[in-house]
């Protein structure tokens, strides 16, 4: 297992399209499916994460380092000088520059949060995009989700009149 | 024509939905209605979202037919003041409990008392026999399982020139048509007490009772705690209340909060010190109180009673009594200790205002 920077732990990262990266263990850990494979002894080499492309691995990497907890040398150092409320104000500013990327992109990363079990990374993303669409029209949603109305026109008048409170 | 969606994406994104949203999804095709009826999914989105709040509120409607006594609406609104559902002629609204699916209320017209399901607006039981509610009497309602009933329970004070007075329980068990009220173990009560009507609270099938006591001599006093099991029937072991509340200086409020047995007690009222204090249940065999909030109040809050701790940031949902014509609805947060303000209410009688929350399953259950 490769080492550096006085003693911290790496590991290697690889996405099916053939890219390595190289993170330290703490911030790979971000991932609870990670954590499981380095405490089950399986991640002796490199972790090969199918499904998901170098581009959308390598923001997931971006979140998990700066949400990685600072513990230890440097990070003592840090929240030394920055009070917690005011940490997490940067953090909260940070992931909003962060999920501001365009749909297919925030598809991809739902479904590597969901995979990698990252919750603070599933948390944002999914929450991020309820929030632009749980007032939209029936239509919207439908064309944004990409789901048909496959409803027989009775079988929709009795579904709407059940949720009709729904759509006052 | 954009691409399609991953389901686990689709399942993901939806799980976040706020309740309403969720139930106008249900309309989108009909995977999306298998999808968000799935036991799994309904599980999921219950760890995630806030329940809808619903605001509970008596209303009249038409005009009084024929000398017949009016029958007033039960309104359920949104916070943004939105009427979600009417039930009418439902009667006068008396408290909320939780059912077998999820929140009921109980309403009374004159002697009769109903039993709504609030999803759906539905009558679940109708039974007669109600006494007036008459100075001397306290009421609550619950429901027991496995036997699958609600019962209501009815204290009893009775004076006389003896020392201490007599306390009787009796039990109605709601069925449609019941009228017979079976005489139970009298509350393991020794001293003179006085109960506190708006300090009747259900949790779990367990019925608590909020009263204080005085004996003299010594002259000692305190608030402390009656709970009945309501399937069994019998008294547990009583709850003494904080040590601190025994000051008995002034009102003091039980109610649920989340699942926990709480007691709300304001200090200072009219100063700039003046606070709430909240104090949870945290350990039931042993009556543990942790003092877990203290909110500041305002000089124009008279009351502060909290109902709901939200999901995110342990932030506090707390009904406001003003000194002014509405009661509002207010967020406390505990980390920067302020309030803010989220809805103005209807009407200004905590009687006629009480809330519910309903989770999606409410919903999923009822259709």
């Amino acid at each position: 297992m490769a080492t550096r920077e006085a003693g911290k732990k790496m590991i290697m990262l690889k996405s099916p399209d053939g890219m390595e990266f190289e993170v330290e263990e703490a911030v790979a850990m971000e991932s609870q499916t990670i954590r499981k494979m380095i405490e089950d002894d399986c991640a002796d080499t490199a972790i090969l994460i199918p499904n998901i492309n170098s581009k959308i691995l390598s923001r997931v990497i971006e979140y998990c380092n700066k949400h990685v907890p600072t513990t230890g040398a440097t990070g003592a150092a840090a929240s030394d000088t920055v009070a917690p409320a005011a940490l997490a104000e940067d953090l909260k500013i940070w992931d909003a520059e962060f999920i501001k990327v365009n749909r297919a992109t925030r598809f991809n990363l739902i479904q590597a949060a969901s995979y990698l079990n990252i919750k603070g990374l599933l948390d944002l993303t999914s929450q991020t995009t309820i929030d632009t669409i749980s007032d939209n029209s029936l239509e919207e949603i439908r064309s944004f989700l990409s789901t048909k109305n496959d409803y027989l026109p009775e079988e929709e008048q009795t579904i709407r009149r059940e949720n009709q409170w729904a759509f006052q | 024509m954009p691409t399609s969606v991953p389901n686990d994406v689709v399942s993901e994104i939806l799980s976040w939905a706020p309740v309403k949203s969720a139930c106008r999804f249900r309309c989108a095709s009909t995977g999306w209605r298998a999808l968000i009826s799935d036991p799994a999914f309904v599980a999921a989105h219950k760890a995630r979202t806030e329940p809808q709040l619903l605001i509970v509120a008596n209303s009249f409607h038409g005009v009084a037919s024929g000398g017949r006594r009016r029958r007033r609406d039960l309104r359920l609104l949104d916070t943004d003041g939105s009427v979600v559902r009417v039930v009418k002629s439902a009667g006068d609204l008396w408290t909320i409990t939780s059912g077998p699916r999820g929140p009921v209320c109980a309403t009374r017209v004159g002697g009769v008392l109903n039993v709504i399901d609030l999803a759906t607006g539905d009558v679940l039981v109708t039974s007669t026999e109600m006494d007036d509610g008459g100075a001397s009497y306290v009421f609550g309602i619950g429901y027991a399982a496995p036997s699958g009933k609600f019962k209501v329970v009815r204290l009893t004070s009775m004076y006389s020139y003896a020392d201490p007075p007599e306390y009787t329980c009796d039990v109605l068990t709601l069925e449609d048509g019941a009228r017979t009220w079976w005489r139970r173990e009298s509350p393991p009560i020794k001293d003179r007490v006085r109960f506190h009507k708006n300090s009747v609270v259900t949790i779990d099938g367990v019925l608590y009772f909020l009263y204080t006591y005085s004996s003299v001599p010594p002259q000692v006093g305190g608030y402390c705690v009656l709970c009945l099991d309501l399937e069994t029937e019998e008294w547990k072991r009583s709850i003494k209340a904080p040590v601190r509340l025994q000051e008995l200086r002034s009102e003091t409020r039980m109610v649920e909060l989340n699942g926990t047995l709480c007691m709300v007690q304001p200090e200072g009222r009219g100063t700039k010190h003046a606070c709430t204090t909240i104090w949870l249940l945290t350990d039931l065999a042993e009556g543990t109180w942790v003092e877990a909030y203290m909110i500041p109040m305002a000089r124009t809050i008279d009351l502060v009673i909290p109902f709901r701790v939200m999901h995110h940031g342990g932030k506090l949902m707390c009904y406001c009594f003003l000194n002014g014509p509405t009661p509002t609805l207010q967020v406390y947060d505990p980390l920067n200790g302020t309030c803010t303000h989220l809805a103005d209410l209807p009407g200004n009688h905590l009687g006629d205002v009480a809330f519910c929350d309903l989770h999606l399953e409410c919903y999923i259950r009822s259709t």
